[in-house]
């Protein structure tokens, strides 16, 4: 019984997270020059190393969703969105002391839900919580998960 | 033991999907409608024909910037164009209403202390307010700065509603983050 709870919370959170990566990245994907201008407002990097970031990222996130939904390669796609949130955080947190007023850029919209801020710091904290325990569980304890 | 072997499993993996998501990222942005231009250079703002950013507004010239007689014309039938000096003078000297045409949400976010918020995509429902408006002073408009032409639209209107004394902050809210505060406290319509 314990051991089916323990596999449903992380299947939940597998599917949970990857769906999440999943839209991110398709709606990004969608319209990848307004991708470039929000990593763009951020000024952490230089022109060129953005819209090589612009063009890779969305497809990075939506790959790595796709295999944490399928059950393949979860382990390598567990690893790099919790990378990927650790940098976010930092880009997050780094925009914040600066006093920068952009939006996150963490969906694509404008929309002032995504204004960089407290909000979305701690969306991201919770987001890097979740895809940690995926990763964990599929590195560490795949007993127990449904790794293939 | 079991540890370093998963985490070698789990590097060769994401070494793998990041090569696949690299190779198809970029095939795809080759024939991408919205493609991304690979540059060194940020490409510059491209203003459109009818972009009222773009246009150069008399700026004014008597009383340079520090100059602390500065002489505003006595009216204009076209917006003037001000600098962040000449704003924080013409307000220290109480000859000057500031007004944000920015969005709600924005000027919640954060606006030029005292700015009273007039949303120039909103006019219609500021009548009153506009009409209550002074007019002996100078009506000094702003948006968050180029390419946002909110500000010059907001100047516009207001000459064509009748004002003579309006000017616009071009700069807008960026440049006077540069070196000034902002505030979030909503300003009442009165006391003019």
């Amino acid at each position: 019984m314990a051991f089916d709870k323990k596999k449903y919370f992380y299947n939940f959170l597998r599917w949970g997270t990857a769906l999440i990566f999943l839209y991110a990245g398709v709606v990004k994907i969608a319209n990848p020059v307004l991708f470039a201008e929000q990593i763009d407002n951020y000024r952490l990097l230089p022109y060129l190393l953005v819209t090589i970031m612009a063009i890779f990222l969305p497809w990075l996130e939506v790959f790595c969703a796709l295999l944490l939904i399928l059950g393949k390669w979860t382990r390598g796609a567990s690893l790099i969105l919790m990378v990927l949130v650790a940098v976010f955080l930092v880009a997050i947190a780094s925009a914040m002391a600066r006093g920068l007023d952009i939006t996150c850029g963490c969906f694509g919209a404008t929309a002032e839900s995504s204004k960089v801020g407290w909000q979305k710091l701690i969306e991201d904290v919770f987001l890097f919580a979740a895809i940690a325990l995926v990763f964990y569980q599929q590195t560490f304890n795949s007993i127990v998960g449904s790794r293939d | 033991m079991k540890i370093s072997t998963g985490l070698k499993g789990a590097l060769k993996e994401a070494i793998g999907i990041t090569i696949l998501s690299l190779a198809v990222a970029f095939l795809v942005n080759l024939f991408h409608p919205h493609k991304v231009a690979i540059s060194l250079a940020r490409p510059a703002i491209e203003y459109g024909d009818d972009d009222l950013a773009a246009q150069e507004l008399p700026a004014i010239h008597v009383g340079a910037d520090g100059d602390s007689t500065l002489v505003m014309p006595e009216d204009s039938i076209e917006p003037v164009v001000v600098s962040k000096s000449q704003v924080l003078q013409l307000i220290k000297e109480g000859r000057a209403v500031l007004l944000d045409a920015r969005s709600k949400e924005e000027y919640q976010a954060g606006h030029i202390p005292g700015a009273l918020h007039l949303p120039f995509e909103e006019l219609g429902r500021y009548f009153d307010k506009v009409n209550s408006l002074p007019r002996d002073k100078w009506l000094i408009t702003y948006c968050s700065g180029p390419p946002c032409d909110l500000g010059e639209l907001l100047a516009f209107e207001l000459v064509n509603i009748g004002f003579a004394r309006v000017a616009v902050y071009q700069a807008g809210l960026d440049d006077w983050k540069k070196s000034q505060q902002v505030s979030t406290k909503e300003e009442a319509w009165n006391g003019f």
